[in-house]
This record gives structure tokens, sequence and C-alpha cells, in this order.
């Protein structure tokens, strides 16, 4: 039982903070973002360890989602959601990687451009790491849909930066 | 299908997606063979999955979050709240009632544990806020409802049913609520009287990574309004036993995170929100921006977790008497340049004990010439002008092994042993684990075989010792892999190296390899008995390779120590770059030993040399007489390594660099009556011995070489001993060592781009990238 209680520690440990970027992207709103994140990691202590652990990190940010969505719902502005509204990039601090630091940046610029569930369906896949499986399971989606979602956002990113990725494709194969 | 759906097949395949089937990934395999434009689509597709996954990281890391969540001390073993809702609502309330009381009780013993330093790697803060049992039962069915609602209807129904209870007012609708209680949602708490003291700014000061900045304070029963509803008991906890919770880390150092607490925010509306009212109260808004300025302290400031060893430099030596021999063995660990790379490219100077130099200069492939006939490697000597102290020398010893082609390479049984415990669940972890194998299975052929070992809590033989003809066999195994559970490390490698053993390819390769963030916490985890256990098993004749992944837990001293006596190599993997030279560039040099215990001896002449220093190799450091000594074991040379070795010389006549006064010997000679030095020796400022052994043999061979006194500018210098020069000087100014001399960014960038013609792989130009990024970290 123990157990169990360090492993959601751990979990929180590991997804805590992937969690609140995440909704905080969707929500544009600091706070209940937290309270969001709070609420996931106390339904994830409900759950039979057996059930959520092989897909936990998917399972997570579905119920995060779920509840951004609700949060919007109530206040009409499922649109951040949908198709307009762009929320806030943030790329401050000199965080930038050191081999890509400026491609990279420059194709996230590009990438904040894209419509919301590109952006998020992305962000799941390179982030998050999350297979189209899981990123269909958080989104709600289906798996095909997730595959057309982060094809096209990377279509439209290769022909943005064909130049610089035929440059500095330096892995030799 | 069309031509869109292909194309996104295509992508999902370059992607590495799990959900196409082996039929599909055929079927596009065989479309590359003989298409380059789609070929060139999905190169283009993996560097641009390279550099989102690298900007997202980097962005996500360059937003200051600090950790909000807190998690109830117990996990209800079976707590399934299907029951109606009248039912579980008062079941909860009664049961979070009871808990409090018995918390109450045994706050006592809680608080008397004694930290266990394992325990507290990857644990999140565990933030408690108060102490009203109103509010724990008010809480419990906040988030009961929440759960039963969300497994039961769809999320418009959810909606609707709370538009119906509670008038509108929006789930965790913190928008909603009065000024105070938005203030409070990010107060720190703060006691209502003093007589409870609770965890404040102060508290976790000097606590360790991952450290539960807010444990509950000492005001009982604080936590058990934080538990889940219905946890009879919590056993493990409540009880005040040891393992049940985090604890501070006393070592500590790192940034300190301050708890936040949970706010009664997120209110399901079900008109209750007046019972958070007199908690609101407890709390001083106005501190909310504290937390905010803390750093947090896991993969994101990752030295919190990392575990680096004590590193205490070599100090400038004396030519006299025996202290005139250096000794010492040969390494190719190159993890710790990777590590500084991730580190910097997090946006922080890493920290001064991640930088063993040896492994940042050896990291780079250098030119020197490889060897001729059978001679298992080639020796360069270069000696000029020290570039951060031009009246010193510095000299650079550079070792070639023999390299091998790859068709040539011979049969190999590799064993494969992946470390799938929870903390490896991150996308920096097991999934780059899988990608890296994967890069190395496609290397293999029909002599090769491939097993795979993974362990977390238990270890378990997920593939036997397979043909890696097999390669669908092998990677499907590779990609069935989950992370999830508790490392016990050892259990793993005794399994590693049977299966190694029972499948021994005499005269070939037999090496396991380990991959892993080497935070063990199950079975044998000191780093002594672990390196026992490894020493043991070296004497099969199977060596090993450790490479790390991820940060925040790495245990990286211990891995140091598992590479050095397992026979083998470590190195750290960042990204599939990293992977792509482990695995494929330097294949044979991970794969294949031609020489191991290579062991280096020079002796430095007092007539020519008054003092010299070995730049790293700290780790690797012989006693003079151990360079004889055949059951001395030292380091290993992979196919094609370079290693490289630097002295900084001081001549006599110049200012002599060691500080600190030392009485002159009463009964010895004074030192600096220089011994009688045969004259046709006096040119000859030093002579390098080196010893080893062929992979399968138990006796060395010994070779000298004679090297006299030179000096030109480093200017004149071969490239390699400028860059090489270039490489340990940035080591030292990241060290900020106290024998960095005239070392700067300035410098490291002009030795570094007089020498970057000689490129292959692009890693010098990387490097320059590198320095650049220090420099403006470092402000200087």
């Amino acid at each position: 039982m123990g157990q169990d209680h360090e492993w959601v520690v751990a979990v929180a440990g590991r997804l805590e903070r992937p969690l609140l970027a995440y909704v905080r992207r969707l929500l544009g709103d600091d706070h209940r973002g937290q309270d969001i994140v709070q609420e996931a990691f106390l339904r994830l202590c409900r759950q039979s360890r057996a059930d959520v652990e092989p897909r936990v990190a998917p399972w997570l940010f579905a119920v995060c989602r779920r509840h951004v969505v609700d949060v919007l719902r109530k206040e009409n502005r499922m649109s951040a959601l949908s198709e307009t509204v762009d929320p806030p990039a943030k790329h401050n601090g000199p965080a930038e990687t050191v081999e890509t630091g400026d491609l990279s940046r420059a194709v996230l610029d590009r990438l904040s451009k894209f419509p919301p569930s590109q952006q998020e369906a992305v962000r799941l896949k390179f982030l998050q790491q999350f297979s189209y499986r899981e990123i269909a399971e958080v989104m709600g989606l289906s798996e095909s849909h997730v595959g057309v979602l982060v094809h096209t956002a990377i279509k439209k990113l290769r022909q943005a930066f064909a130049e610089p990725l035929k440059s500095t494709a330096g892995v030799p194969s | 299908m069309t031509a869109e759906e292909r194309e996104s097949r295509l992508t999902a395949y370059a992607l590495n997606d799990p959900g196409l089937t082996p039929a599909a990934r055929r079927e596009i395999e065989t479309q590359l063979a003989s298409d380059p434009a789609a070929r060139s689509a999905v190169e283009e597709t993996q560097r641009l999955g390279q550099l989102l996954t690298q900007g997202l990281a980097a962005e996500q890391s360059a937003t200051k979050t600090e950790s909000v969540v807190t998690i109830p001390a117990a996990k209800p073993q079976t707590a399934k709240p299907k029951a109606s809702k009248p039912a579980w609502w008062g079941k909860y309330a009664v049961a979070a009632a009871l808990a409090v009381m018995v918390f109450s009780g045994s706050y006592a013993a809680w608080s008397k544990w004694k930290p266990r330093k394992e325990q507290l790697e990857g644990w999140t803060q565990v933030a408690v806020k108060n102490n009203d049992s109103a509010e724990a039962s008010y809480r419990s069915s906040a988030y009961s409802r929440l759960e039963n609602d969300a497994d039961n209807k769809s999320l418009d129904a959810v909606t609707d049913d709370l538009k119906k209870t509670d008038g509108g007012a929006a789930l965790g609708s913190g928008g909603k609520r009065d000024p105070n209680t938005e203030g409070a949602v990010h107060t720190t708490p703060t006691p209502a009287t003093t007589a409870s003291p609770r965890p404040d700014a102060s508290a976790p000061a000097g606590r360790g990574p991952g450290v539960p900045g807010g444990l509950p304070g000492p005001s009982g029963g604080t936590p058990a309004k934080m538990r889940p509803p219905g946890a009879p008991g919590f056993p493990g906890d409540g009880e005040g036993k040891p393992n049940a919770r985090p604890e501070p880390n006393p070592i500590g150092g790192a940034p300190v995170r301050t708890a936040t607490p949970t706010p009664p925010a997120t209110d399901p509306g079900d008109g209750r929100q007046r019972s958070a009212k007199p908690i609101d109260e407890l709390e001083k808004p106005g501190q909310r921006d504290g937390p905010k300025d803390e750093k947090d302290v896991r993969d994101q400031a990752p030295q919190a977790g990392d575990r680096h060893p004590q590193l205490i430099e070599n100090s400038f030596i004396r030519v006299e008497g025996l202290n005139a021999l250096s000794t010492f063995g040969v390494d190719v660990d190159t993890a710790s340049y990777a590590m500084a790379r991730k580190y910097l490219s997090m946006g922080q100077m890493p920290p001064a004990n991640a930088i063993r130099l040896e492994e940042m200069v050896n990291y780079f492939p250098y030119q020197d010439k490889a060897p001729d006939g059978d001679d298992p490697f080639a020796v360069t000597v270069e000696m000029a002008e020290c570039p951060w102290e031009p009246a010193h020398r510095l000299v650079r010893l550079g070792l070639k092994a023999k390299p091998i082609d790859v068709d040539k390479r011979p049969a190999s049984n590799i064993v494969f042993l992946i470390d799938v415990s929870g903390s490896m669940n991150a996308p920096n972890r097991l999934p780059l684990v899988k990608a890296s194998l994967k890069l190395l299975v496609n290397q293999l052929g029909e002599k090769d075989r491939v097993a795979m070992v993974v362990y977390a809590g238990n270890s378990g033989l997920v593939l036997d010792s397979t043909s890696a003809t097999k390669k669908e066999t092998i990677l499907n195994a590779l990609d069935s892999l989950e992370a999830g559970g508790s490392t016990n490390g050892a259990g793993g490698i005794q399994q590693a190296y049977d299966v190694a053993v029972a499948n021994f390819v005499k005269g070939g390769t037999n090496r396991v390899i380990l991959c892993t963030d080497g935070d063990w916490n199950v079975g044998t985890t000191s780093t002594d008995a672990l390196v026992k256990l490894i020493e043991d098993k070296r004497e099969t004749g199977v060596f090993l390779s450790v490479f790390g992944f991820g940060m925040g837990n790495l245990r990286d001293e211990m891995m140091v120590q598992l590479a050095g006596k397992g026979n083998g190599n470590y190195g750290y993997i960042d990204t599939l770059k990293e992977a792509q030279k482990a695995f494929v560039e330097q294949l044979g040099g991970t794969l294949v030993t031609v020489a191991k215990d290579v062991k280096i001896q020079v002796e430095f002449n007092p007539a020519v040399i008054k003092s010299y220093r070995l730049l790293g190799y700290e780790k690797r450091a012989l006693a003079a007489k151990d360079f004889h000594d055949d059951k001395k074991d030292a380091g290993e040379m992979g196919a094609g390594h370079v290693v490289t070795a630097l002295y900084e010389l001081v001549p006599v006549g110049a200012a002599d660099p060691i500080v600190g006064k030392v009485d002159g010997l009463r009964y010895q000679k004074d030192p600096d009556v220089k011994p009688a030095v045969k004259s046709d020796k006096v040119q000859e400022a030093f002579v390098v011995k080196m010893r080893h052994k062929k992979p399968d043999e138990d006796k060395s061979t010994l070779r000298e070489r004679p090297v006299s006194d030179v000096t030109i500018h480093y200017e004149k210098a071969s490239e390699d001993f400028q860059f090489a020069a270039a490489v340990a000087s940035f080591a030292m100014l990241l060290r900020d060592s106290a024998y960095k001399g005239n070392s700067n960014y300035a410098l490291v960038l002009e030795l570094a781009d007089a020498a970057k013609k000689h490129d292959p792989g692009g890693y010098r130009a990387e490097f320059l990238d590198m320095v650049k990024q220090a420099k403006k970290l470092s402000g200087k």
C-alpha cells in the first residue's frame, strides 16, 4: 500500500509539470491549471494502480483535458480549444537547445500559428512522446484523426523549413 | 489509400509510431528502398521531430511552474466509487473525519522518521494545507463527485448536471471566487496560530531533490484532510512507517521548492463552496508570488537529483623520487560531455562534479593515425606551449585503437539490460532507449545475437538470445517495453550476465548493454555491493556498457564505477543523435574491445621538468606499482577509440605553481639538488610507457616511448592538440578549476575555432555552440 502511494507520488513527480504546462496552454489561465492538475492526481489516487499504470500518462492528460473542456464550456470559451484563439506561446529564458536553438525556436514560432488541435497533437507527440493511440485517448479523437493532425502539421513545417532541415540533416544514415 | 493517407502513414513511420502494423511497416520500408523522395521526407520528419522535441522541452523548462500537486497520504486499496451518490458521500465524509482523528495521534511518530535518501529520488512534494476536518469531507466529496461523474457520464452530461445543481457555478471555477479566495489559492499556508507551525518558505531550506518541500507541517491532522476518503487506517503512513512518505533529504543544497498548498478551489459547485470560507481566513494572501521564484527541481533542474561523484582534481606534482612517475588507466567514457551538453541545453551551468575533463576531451574523434599491422593501438605524443599558461607546456598523448571494419566485426552476443522502472517513463528515457537500441539492432547482422532482460521491481527475460536476422522479433520486443514500478538493478544485472554467459561466443563480443537512469531503489543498491557484483561478473569474460538516460535522478557516480569495474564504457545518451554516435558511427568501439587494462605510466625527467599535472583521469589514477601488476584492472579500448591524455608541465626555470609550502626534508637530500642525469638523456623531457592486454589474455605487453623537450607556440601545434586543449580549458572553466590559469571562453573559442576543419559528424561545431551557450549563461 505504501508502494502505491509512493507510486502516485512518483508519477506526480514525473508528470505534474508537464500536465501543468499542458493545462495552462489549453486554458491560458494560470491558477485554475493547478486546481485541475491537482484534481487529476486526486482521481489517480482513487484508481486501482493495476488498471491505470500501463497508460498512466495519457490517462492523466485525458482527465485534465476533460476538466479543461468543462471549464471552458462553462465560460463559453470553447473557441480557445477549437479554432481561433492561440494560447500565448511562451519561450522566454535561455533554455534553447545548444545545437539547434535558433532553428527549433523558429519551428516553434511557426507551430504556434497552427490551429490549436494540431498544436496540441504535436505537443503531445513530441513533448510527451505519446503514440498516436495515446494522443487519441487524450484528445478523444480517433487514432487516424490524430495521424492526420500530426501529419498536417509536420508537412507544413517541413515545407516551411525545407532548406534548414536539409542542411542540418547531419545525422548520417 | 489516397496519396494523403499514404503520406500520413509515412509520417507515422518516420515518427516510429507503434500504431503501425508490421505489415504496413514492411510496405513502407519497401517503398523507401526505391523512393529517395520518401527517404528524404522521412529524414526531414525525423529531424523535425528532434527539433520539436528539443525545442518544446526547452520551452517547457523555461516556463516557471511551481509545484501544486498534493498527494493524499495513502491510497485506498479498492476504492471504486460506483455506489449512488448519497451513499458514498456519507461514507467518505465519515471515513475522512476518522482519518483526521487517527492521524492527529500519529504525527509525532511520523515526524521522527529518519530520512532515507533513496526514497527521495523522484518524489514530488507533498503539500498539505490545513487541518480542518470539515474541509476534509468537503474535498472528499468534491473529487469523488468529480470522479464518479467523469467515470459514468459524458462530459456534456456532467456539465449539464452541474448547471442544474449549482446554478451555473463553474466546475473548478477559480475565476468566480472572490478575491480573497483567489489569493488563497496560491498562498503558502500560514498557521492560524503560532502554536501550530507549518511548512513555510524557510522550513524546507536545504532539502534535496524532489523533496517534499511542503512536508506536512507539524499541525496534527493536517495530512489527513488530504487523504482520500475511505482510507481505513492508511497503514504505512498514519502509523508512521518510514516507507510511506517522502522525507527531507539531509544532503540538500538543491534549490528549494516551497509548497504551494492545494486550494480548496476545485469546487464542484454543489453549493458547498461556503465551507471553504473559514479555511481561507487561515491563509495570508499576498504570498502567492513566493513559490514562483523558486526553481523547480526535477528534470528541468537536473543537478538537484543527479548524483555525481565527488571529484578532486589532480594537482601539480613535483618531479622528485617516485613522484616522477605518473600512472593511470585509460578511459573511453564520454558521458560527462553529453551530460554537460544536456545541462547547458536546459539553460543551466552543469554542476562542477558532473565535469570529468577526460570524458569531455575523449568525446571527440581525433585524427591520430591508426596502428599498422597487428598492433592494437598507436601512440601520438605532442608538446607545445600551454595555451592558458604560456610559461608551461602542454602535452597531448593520443592512443588510437585499431579500427575495425563493420563487416569484419566478430560474432557478437549482446544482452540488453533495460531499466523499465517507473522513473524511466519520461520522453527522454525509455522511449529514447528504445529508439537508440533500434539503431543498434539495425546495425547487427547474421553473426549477432541479441537477448533482452528488463528490470523494474523484478527482473525478467523479455527476449531470449535471438539471431539478429530476426530483426522484427527484436524490434517488436523493444516496442513492447513499458515503464512502471520500482527498480531492482542488481537482480537485472545478475540475470543479464547469466544470459550472456549461457550464450557466450568464444573470440567474439560478449557484452551486456545496460540502459538506465540509474535510479535504483530496490535490492542491492549500495554502490559498493553493486560494484562487487560487477567485479565478480567481470571474470566471466562478459563486458559491460553502461548508457545513462534522463536527468533529475541520474546516479552518475554509480554508473562511472559500474562501467569502470565491469570492463566497460559509460556513455550518456541525451538525444537520438548521441545514440547515433554510440550505436552507429562508433559501433565498433562500443562493441569490440581491442585492448583491455590499458595503463599509461609517464616518467618525467627532473632535469627538464619541475612539476606536472595530469588533466583529468582522477577516477583512473593508479599507484606506480600497479602499472606492472596484471591483476590491477584498468581501462578498455574499443575498436577505433581514441584516448587523449593531457599533461601540463612546468619546465625547470619557470615559477612553481605548487601552492602551499612544504618544509625541506631533514633526512633526505634537498630535492632541489638535481640527481645526476646522463648527458645523452638531457634532451628527454619524459618517457611514456604503456601496458595493455589483448581482450582475452591475462598477460600484458609493455612498450615505451621517450619524448624530447620542445617548445612551439600552441598555434603551431596540430589541430587535435589545439582542440583537445580547447576542451580541457572549457572543462576547467565549467569546473571553475583552480588550475584554469588564463583560460577564458574567448581562448576556448579561439582554440576550437582554429581546429574545426576536421570535423566528421559535426561534433566540433557543436562544441563551439556549447561554449557560446556557457559563455552566455555564465555572463563571462
